[in-house]
């Protein structure tokens, strides 16, 4: 990301399902060799997003570049661009080396060169020895190498992967994601993949975007998500919990994490309503004088009904629901 | 003890009922198939004929196969059935593909479109297109009359299909272009043989209604009948026996068609595929 | 451009080869049919002439006994068709043997089963009344009259037409969950009571499909009654024929055919909007 050059920039692109618009005059910029992260509830328009990028939906309005070139009306197989289903897609009637290769069989590719790339491919992802195996033999972290391998055996400019931890065993999972990071270090190209866990991209990516209401809520890194959100969705769109606010005049309120709260003498108090512990610590779920939810962290469970005081090491000042600046 | 006694009671009733209705289910059958293997005496010469096979004999097939053309309706019947089938295939197919491409509402929409024109009677479609084929001389052309009967198995074979592709996952679709596959390739040489059990129901579906359908073949191909017309035509010259025959050669094919479709017979139906 | 066009009316260009084929070889025959059966063979003027002539043939008595054997049949039809629907929701030893019986004889052509019926019942003599004759029981004439006429055919065809009813009836019963038969059990009500408090108005809509794909079936009824009995008692269908292969214009066949789609196109009308009918009625309960 030293120099910068913008690999794929959407320009108000807008999308309608019947009369709704999922994804409404969406502006985006993607640089150069980034890990780049869609995060969104369900429902938001992402994968919609991911397919105007490869081309299989066309969007009502708006265009897409890739390298400074309008690709908007461009099929799919023109665009050079490699997507990852959800699924994995992988052909049901073809074995590992057969759906690896079928995208440079499709582009008429002769023998020789497609073995070449079909075994470098299977080499990188660790796959080559179950390569004749019947694709619904493998195991579902093989089946997504195989669907990574066949999408770069294209020397795709970019590549786009759509929920690609979602069909993981929770125990692969952890490590899917690493290896996504160093696949994408290893061939230095831009990725873009579709998340709703937040989880999958707090620790692998360089920016997330937050999709909402078919608009990025806000692009910025992980820890700047949850330390500066923007607005109050994403603030409660992002963390274990939503942001607590307190109100302190009709347009202005302060928004905080549990953890920016000390627990001793505050000038600040709330009553317990319900204590939650996650792993080995302890959240109590207040109810502030106006009545607004806000989540402390303590040591131990209180007694719910209990009066707690805190008070607030760090807080951001949000006006009318929009991020202003940090408080303190 | 006097609820198992009921038990007992209900079980048995149940399986009286069950053996009844089968009994009554094969008679038919048994006696087809009784008239066409034993000689006329003990069958169609007796007022009273037995219920149970007297004496058997084969000379009734030789009779029909000799004195008959027979070879002509069957070749007739094969040929138009086979026609039915791709002429059903070869539209329904991409009909198939493009209703599951639209939305669920629009496309069962259009659907129940196309099972209203199940709804006409073939006699009122029968008579006006006899007279345009008789102008384009195509009156008794297996052609003619395979078109025709490809109104009744399309809706149907077209609604197979579409449960088909509609169970085959987006994605892999998708993904085929992605890779640069062209439509109709994806169509045929994916999507197709992913869906191969829809479309051999549809083929055999449709073969199997026109090789029984009687009302477009006694109309549109009189004089070189199919084997239902032929069945037909012995019965009003009096042929009973070699009636007989061909009854049970029509038969044949039908029924082990009829059990390996069982699955899809019920299927279709449901969603209301009415043929005449 | 081009491309943007082209991908988003693909599915409604390859619908459409179907559908022309539909209006070209279904409706638009059938429409230039029923416009012809409105017009004077000899001076081509719209005209009844065609439909009034058709009263010296029976066109009457034609109509009421093609309701008849409707009637009839479909009564027949569900009531054979309940019973089977029934014993396969039971757990029964062989069941895929007993459903593969009962399927059987939908695939056999109507011209056989037609036939193979012509020697169950015969005009005189036959396997029924051999049959009934073991019992001592004499012989019947089964078209002794029309309606006895009426009533063998409705019998004959019932054959090869309760298994699709029943099969219809069966998958809307499958969808019934078994605990509301448990609990009205528990409730106590009986079988009878089960029946037309549970079964039946939770399989309306399968109910409606059978009553569609066979009621128009029914009407359309041909290649039985023709090599049963013939041409009489007359059916819309036969006469329709009778006037097709023996008279010198088509007219009279065109508009009785005309006659038979009325009602075919009034009876499933009827059926799907008896619901509607029959709302007012419901409202004032």
């Amino acid at each position: 990301m030293t120099q910068k050059k913008i690999k794929l920039e959407l320009k108000g692109i807008t999308k309608f399902f019947g009369k709704k618009a999922v994804i409404d005059h969406l502006d985006l910029k993607v640089y150069e060799g980034e890990l780049f992260a869609i995060l969104g509830p369900s429902g938001t328009g992402k994968s919609t997003l991911l397919k105007i990028i490869v081309g299989i939906e066309e969007p009502d309005s708006g265009s897409v570049f890739l390298d400074g070139k309008d690709i908007t009306n461009l099929p799919p197989n023109k665009r050079n661009i490699a997507m990852v289903f959800q699924s994995f897609a992988l052909y049901p009637n073809m074995d590992v080396y057969r759906n690896i290769a079928f995208p440079l069989k499709i582009a008429r590719f002769n023998k020789a060169d497609i073995d070449k790339k079909v075994r470098s491919a299977a080499k990188l992802l660790g796959i080559s020895e179950v390569l004749s195996s019947s694709v619904s033999k493998i195991s579902g972290g093989q089946k997504q190498r195989v669907a990574l391998a066949r999408a770069l055996v294209r020397d795709p400019s970019m590549f786009l992967l759509d929920e690609p931890f979602s069909n993981l065993d929770a125990r692969v999972r952890f490590t899917a994601r690493e290896e996504l990071k160093r696949l994408q270090k290893k061939l230095n190209s831009t990725f873009i993949y579709v998340t709703h866990d937040q989880r999958e991209t707090s620790n692998i990516t360089s920016r997330v975007g937050v999709l909402n209401d078919g608009k990025f809520q806000q692009i910025d890194s992980f820890d700047n998500l949850y330390n500066f959100p923007q607005n109050k969705w994403v603030g409660d769109f992002i963390g274990n919990f939503p942001m607590s606010f307190i109100k302190k005049s009709d347009s202005i309120s302060w928004g905080f994490r549990p953890e920016w709260a000390s627990i001793h003498r505050g000038n600040l108090s709330a009553k317990l309503v319900t204590n939650e512990l996650a792993g080995d610590i302890n959240y109590w779920l207040c109810e502030t004088k106006e009545g607004s939810m806000i989540v402390l962290r303590g040591n131990k469970p209180r007694e719910v009904g209990s009066k707690i005081s805190f008070k607030l090491n760090k807080y951001n000042i949000y006006k009318n629901g929009v991020f202003l600046k940090q408080g303190r | 003890m006097e609820i198992k006694t009921i038990n007992k009671i209900k079980k048995i009733v149940l399986y009286a009922v069950a053996i009844l209705v089968a009994i009554l289910f094969i008679y038919p059958l048994y006696i087809l198939l009784l008239v066409s293997f034993s000689p006329t005496t003990v069958t169609l010469d007796k007022l009273l004929p037995s219920q149970l096979p007297v004496k058997l004999t084969l000379n009734n097939f030789i009779s029909a196969l000799t004195q008959y053309n027979f070879v002509g309706p069957l070749f007739k019947s094969l040929e138009v059935a086979f026609m039915v089938g791709a002429i059903t295939l070869a539209i329904a197919i991409p009909a198939a593909y493009g209703l599951s491409k639209l939305n669920r509402r629009t496309g069962n929409l259009i659907m129940v479109f196309l099972f209203i024109a199940n709804l006409v009677p073939a006699l009122i479609i029968a008579i006006p297109i006899s007279v345009e084929f008789i102008k384009a001389g195509m009156f008794d052309s297996p052609l003619a009359l395979a078109l025709a009967q490809s109104l009744f198995t399309l809706p149907l074979a077209t609604f197979i299909l579409l449960g088909s592709f509609r169970t085959i996952p987006k994605d892999l679709e998708n993904q085929a272009r992605v890779d640069g596959m062209g439509l109709f390739r994806t169509i045929y040489t994916m999507l197709v043989p992913m869906a191969k059990a829809g479309v051999a129901a549809a083929f055999l579906l449709s073969w199997l209604t026109s090789w029984d359908e009687f009302t477009f073949a006694v109309i549109l191909s009189p004089l070189k009948p199919t084997l239902p017309v032929i069945v037909y035509i012995n019965i009003t010259e009096g042929s009973l026996i070699q009636a007989a025959a061909f009854a049970a050669v029509v038969s044949i094919p039908v029924i082990i068609l009829t059990i390996v479709l069982q699955k899809y017979i019920r299927g279709i139906y449901l969603t209301g595929g009415i043929t005449g | 451009m081009r491309f943007r066009i082209k991908r988003k009316y693909l599915p409604v260009l390859l619908i459409l080869p179907l559908i022309f084929y539909l209006v070209g070889i279904s409706f638009y025959p059938a429409l230039s049919g029923i416009f012809q059966s409105f017009h004077s063979p000899s001076t081509g003027k719209l005209t009844l002439e065609n439909f009034t002539a058709l009263g010296h043939y029976g066109i009457i008595s034609a109509i009421i006994n093609t309701f008849i054997l409707t009637a009839g049949a479909l009564a027949i039809e569900f009531t054979l068709g309940f019973i089977i629907a029934t014993l396969l929701t039971k757990t029964l030893r062989g069941k895929a043997i007993f459903s593969t019986i009962y399927i059987i004889p939908f695939g056999i052509a109507t011209v056989v089963s037609a036939y193979t019926f012509s020697l169950i019942f015969p005009a005189v003599g036959g396997y029924a009344n051999s049959f009934l004759a073991l019992f001592g029981i004499h012989a019947i004439n089964w078209y002794a009259n029309t309606y006895m006429t009426l009533f063998t055919t409705m019998l004959a065809d019932s054959w090869k037409t309760v298994p699709i009813i029943a099969l219809i009836l069966f998958a809307g019963m499958s969808q019934i969950p078994p605990e509301i038969y448990s609990a009205a059990a528990v409730d106590g009500a009986g079988p009878i009571r089960r029946f037309f408090s549970i079964t039946l108005p939770n399989i309306a809509d399968f109910v409606t499909i059978a009553l569609i794909v066979r009621g128009i079936a029914e009407f359309n009824i041909f290649a039985l009654p023709l090599i049963l009995f013939g041409y009489n008692p007359p059916l819309l269908t036969t006469l329709t024929y009778e006037f097709y292969s023996t008279s010198a214009t088509l007219y009279y066949s065109l508009s009785s055919a005309t006659i038979l789609f009325a009602f075919v196109l009034g009876f499933a009308l009827i059926v799907v909007f008896r619901k509607k009918l029959v709302g007012a009625y419901e409202l004032t309960d």
